[in-house]
């Protein structure tokens, strides 16, 4: 759930820090050491359950772990703004959101690591406010801020910026309203999953604090709701690279064409747009200069993806893809069968996936004749 | 940036190997490390037990299954030599070569099975039995797997006319099936014999 996340805000910081990202060598390796050390990391929710200490141990060490990748990550960004001339639109300050709440939510996250520490709080509200944290804050929030940069791109539209920092500073206060006082509520041992307690346990002012930041966060995200709904239908247009971005999506119409790119455009560096604003001026919305600059006329009875290489992208051949066919849909359908039936009887189970074997079968079924792959003998 | 040649001139035919090639080698890659999960868990569960096959329980088989897996092997090696009939323009030698080794894997199959049945302890008996069973149903699997895939690329093979997506389906299966029969060796070494060896 982070990785995606993390993605987003790596790409829409640097945009509105207007400078390359710092580190993006070690964000790459922070972001694939997060993804395998996160593998050793959920037992930290069981450390109650009667675990054995050798268990404990491996899972306390990997959930200690992952804070030095996701602490590079959080500092790589820190100096691309340092070093950086930062315009604070809305999608950036979603990101800047995230860096405070998933900081925030990571000193929290080495408390829970520690075994011992967990025990305390285990099944109280310091470990509801230590995962919305991670979960809103390192999630939600570059959600959020995603949501923002690329709804022109997707719409052609312009969101309201006004609303959309309005829209922030209320899920951003909202938040913290309602999770920051559940540390507290957490350590007094007000316990998770209950919807009332006695009235001299004194926790009766931070619960009335956190229901107030609910209201405001629900009515922050309202706000962005309104506001990406008026934009739809009401909004002032937007141009193909409204943010001054670097990557290549924003060199296409908004909404893009429905076959993207015309002509390939070939990626010499991390920032294509920044090299160069407009590398392929004109080739868009003309039908004829598409026809006239092809040996050949398109294929249009068939699908085809272009398959490039692997580190430098270089188109090598095009690659022959599925026509519009049932069999995907029956073959999730048989799969589904075949994992529900698990609760059901073993037999369900067998039939499913002999049912799923066919759908492969007919899936890959050699049935439409390819000139280019002519038959041997 | 620069703009490259109209994408509709680019060849349909990948250099070097299909990447139905490369999808089957990742897949191996997967299935190699679930099997060592597995191995791992046999030594596991063995840690915790002072006597190993539990009391009541025999030693395992050395021989049948020995010739079991010779079988599995057996398959593989026609399949590969079979295989070699794509350099040599020989669909021949391929659409013998790959019913005989279905056959073979079949065999397998029904000795295995049969292996299963006499072990006089099923899944359910006791943790040795559990880890007996899936070890040895996860490799079972696996060669189910060879056998509905081979006989479901033999049918492409005698209905359709065979080509460069048909070669690539014959390589992808050998690839498979090589690994099926290759990760039988280890299985069999821990199940048969670490018992008597360690």
């Amino acid at each position: 759930m982070l990785l995606p996340a993390l993605g987003v805000v790596s790409m829409i910081v640097p945009v509105f820090a207007r400078r390359p990202i710092a580190g993006y060598k070690l964000i790459v390796l922070a972001n694939i050491a997060i993804a395998f050390v996160s593998f050793g990391l959920w037992v930290h929710h069981m450390y109650a359950t009667g675990l054995p200490i050798l268990g404990m141990n491996f899972f306390a060490a990997a959930s200690m772990t992952i804070t030095i990748p996701s602490a590079i990550h959080i500092v790589a960004i820190l100096v691309t703004l340092w070093g950086g001339r930062p315009r604070l639109e809305t999608p950036m300050l979603f990101c800047l959101g995230f860096v405070a709440l998933f900081i925030l939510g990571g000193i929290t996250g080495i408390m829970v690591a520690s075994t011992a520490f967990d025990w305390q709080v285990h099944d109280t509200y310091f470990v509801v406010a230590h995962f919305h944290y991670v979960l809103v804050g390192a999630v939600v929030f570059p959600i959020l801020g995603a949501v923002y940069y690329w709804f022109p791109k997707f719409t052609g539209r312009m969101p309201n910026q006004r609303l959309g920092k309005a829209s922030f500073w209320l899920t951003f206060v909202g938040f913290n309203l309602t999770f920051f006082p559940m540390h507290f509520l957490g350590l007094q041992g007000m316990p998770r999953r209950i919807y009332t307690y006695l009235p001299e346990m004194s926790w009766d002012g931070l619960n009335v604090l956190a229901s107030v930041g609910g209201f405001v966060m629900a009515l922050g995200v309202l706000t962005l709701v309104v506001d990406l709904v008026v934009a739809k239908h009401k909004g002032p247009p937007a141009s193909n690279n409204p943010w001054n971005a670097d990557s290549l999506e924003w060199a296409i119409g908004s909404p893009p064409p429905n076959y993207n790119f015309q002509y390939f455009p070939v990626v010499r560096g991390r920032h294509p747009l920044w090299d160069d604003p407009h590398p392929i001026e004109g080739d868009f919305g003309d039908a004829h200069a598409w026809r006239e600059g092809m040996a050949a006329p398109p294929p249009d009875d068939r699908r085809e993806t272009i398959i490039t290489s692997a580190l430098d992208a270089v188109p090598q051949f095009r690659a022959d893809i599925a026509q519009p066919t049932v069999w995907p849909l029956w073959t999730a359908a048989a799969l589904t069968l075949a994992f529900i039936g698990g609760t059901l009887h073993p037999y369900v189970v067998v039939s499913g996936l002999a049912l799923a074997g066919v759908g492969l079968v007919g899936w890959l079924w050699p049935s439409r004749p390819i000139e280019e792959d002519p038959p041997w003998a | 940036v620069g703009v490259s040649q109209p994408l509709a001139n680019l060849p349909m035919k990948p250099p070097g190997r299909s990447i139905v090639w490369s999808g089957v080698a990742m897949l191996a890659l997967i299935e190699a490390i679930v099997m060592a999960a597995l191995i791992a868990s046999y030594f596991y569960l063995r840690l915790g037990q002072p006597l190993w096959p539990p009391p009541g329980t025999e030693m395992p088989d050395l021989r049948e299954p020995a010739m079991a897996h010779g079988l599995l092997l057996l398959s593989a090696g026609i399949m590969v030599v079979g295989h070699r009939g794509l350099r040599t323009r020989s669909v021949r030698r391929i659409k013998t070569a790959l019913p005989v080794g279905l056959l073979f894997v079949a065999g397998y199959l029904g000795f295995s099975w049969l292996e299963l049945t006499e072990l006089g302890y099923t899944h359910q008996t006791h943790a040795y039995g559990s880890i007996v069973w899936t070890l040895k149903g996860y490799e079972m699997l696996h060669a189910m797997g060879v056998l509905f895939a081979g006989l479901a690329v033999w049918a492409a093979l005698v209905l359709k006319p065979f080509g460069m997506r048909a070669s690539a389906a014959v390589e992808a299966l050998t690839l498979y099936w090589t690994f099926v029969a290759l990760v039988g060796i280890p299985v069999y070494l821990v199940l048969h014999v670490s018992p008597y060896a360690l």
